[in-house]
C-alpha cells in the first residue's frame, strides 16, 4: 500500500468569483471528483489513489481566467476535468464552476502550490 | 485502442439492457453537528459521491448508467446530527438502495471516525425523496 507521503492527490479547484452556496460548492466538487475518477478509470494512478486513502484537497481560484490557465498547465500523467453547470439552480447554464485534478503527489503539489485552501 | 481495453472489450460482459427510465439522482446528507468548513464539506461530499458511484456501479449498474447519461443529478441536504444516519441506512437497506457512509480519517478539522456524510444512490428519484423528503437543503 502506498504511504500517505507519496499517495496520489486529487484537487478540486473552485472559482471564487461566483459566490456559490456551500451546498452548491459541495455538489459541484462531487461532480468534478466523479468526472476525474472516470477520466482516470482503469489506471494504476487511480488504484494507488484509492489505496492511499483517496486524498483530496479543496482549493480556491480567483476567477475563470486563472482556472483556464491552471487547466492549460496540467502536466502529462495528471487527469483534469472541468465542470460545466447545468444551470438548474443559482447560476446560468454553461457556467464553469470547478476544475477537478488527479495526479502524482509531487506533480500536484507543484501545480497547485500557489492556491489557497477553501 | 490499447491492448488492455481491447482485451476488456472481448471479455467484458455485455452491458445490461435494463435501463432505469425514471429520473435518477444521488443524495448527500451532511452532518451539521461537526461544524465543518465549506471546503471540508465539499471534500467529504466529493468522497461520498465517488464511493457511492463506484460501489453502485457494481451493485446497481443500470442506475449508474442512467445517472451518468442524465447529467449526474445530485443534491446536498443537511441533518442536525449523525443520529439520522442509522434510520436512513436501515431504510436504504430495506429498499435495496445503494449507500455509502463516510467516516473521516481525522487529518483535518474533526476527530477521526466522525460520521460526516451519507450518500444515497444513484437511485430512483421518487424512492429517495421518500427517504429524505423531510430534510432541508444544505
Amino acid at each position: 500500500m502506498a504511504s500517505m507521503h507519496d499517495a496520489p492527490t486529487m484537487a478540486l479547484v473552485v472559482r471564487q468569483d461566483l459566490s456559490l452556496t456551500t451546498g452548491k460548492i459541495a455538489a459541484q466538487c462531487a461532480h468534478a471528483a466523479v468526472d476525474v475518477v472516470r477520466a482516470a478509470r482503469r489506471t494504476r494512478l487511480l488504484e494507488r489513489w484509492r489505496a492511499g486513502g483517496s486524498r483530496k484537497v479543496v482549493l480556491a481560484v480567483e476567477d475563470l481566467e486563472r482556472m483556464k490557465e491552471l487547466h492549460a498547465s496540467v502536466p502529462s500523467g495528471c487527469y483534469a476535468s472541468l465542470v460545466t453547470d447545468a444551470g438548474r439552480t443559482e447560476i446560468p447554464a454553461g457556467t464553469i464552476t470547478v476544475l477537478g485534478l488527479l495526479g502524482p503527489r509531487r506533480a500536484m503539489d507543484t501545480l497547485v502550490r500557489h492556491l489557497e485552501t477553501l | 485502442m490499447g491492448f488492455r481495453s481491447f482485451l476488456h472489450r472481448l471479455t467484458a460482459p455485455h452491458p445490461s439492457n435494463k435501463v432505469a427510465h425514471a429520473p435518477v439522482k444521488l443524495v448527500c446528507v451532511v452532518n451539521q453537528s461537526l461544524k465543518m468548513g465549506k471546503g471540508k464539506i465539499a471534500a467529504q461530499v466529493g468522497h461520498a459521491s465517488v464511493q457511492a458511484f463506484l460501489e453502485a456501479g457494481v451493485s446497481h449498474p443500470a442506475f449508474v448508467e442512467a445517472w451518468l447519461a442524465s447529467g449526474q443529478k445530485k443534491i446536498c441536504l443537511k441533518t442536525p446530527d449523525g443520529s439520522a444516519f442509522e434510520t436512513l441506512m436501515n431504510q436504504a437497506r430495506e429498499q435495496q438502495i445503494p449507500f455509502h457512509l463516510v467516516r473521516d480519517a481525522g487529518h483535518t478539522q474533526i476527530p477521526k471516525g466522525s460520521l460526516t456524510v451519507l450518500a444515497l444512490g444513484p437511485y430512483d428519484e421518487s424512492a429517495l425523496d421518500g427517504l429524505t423528503g423531510h430534510l432541508k437543503l444544505l
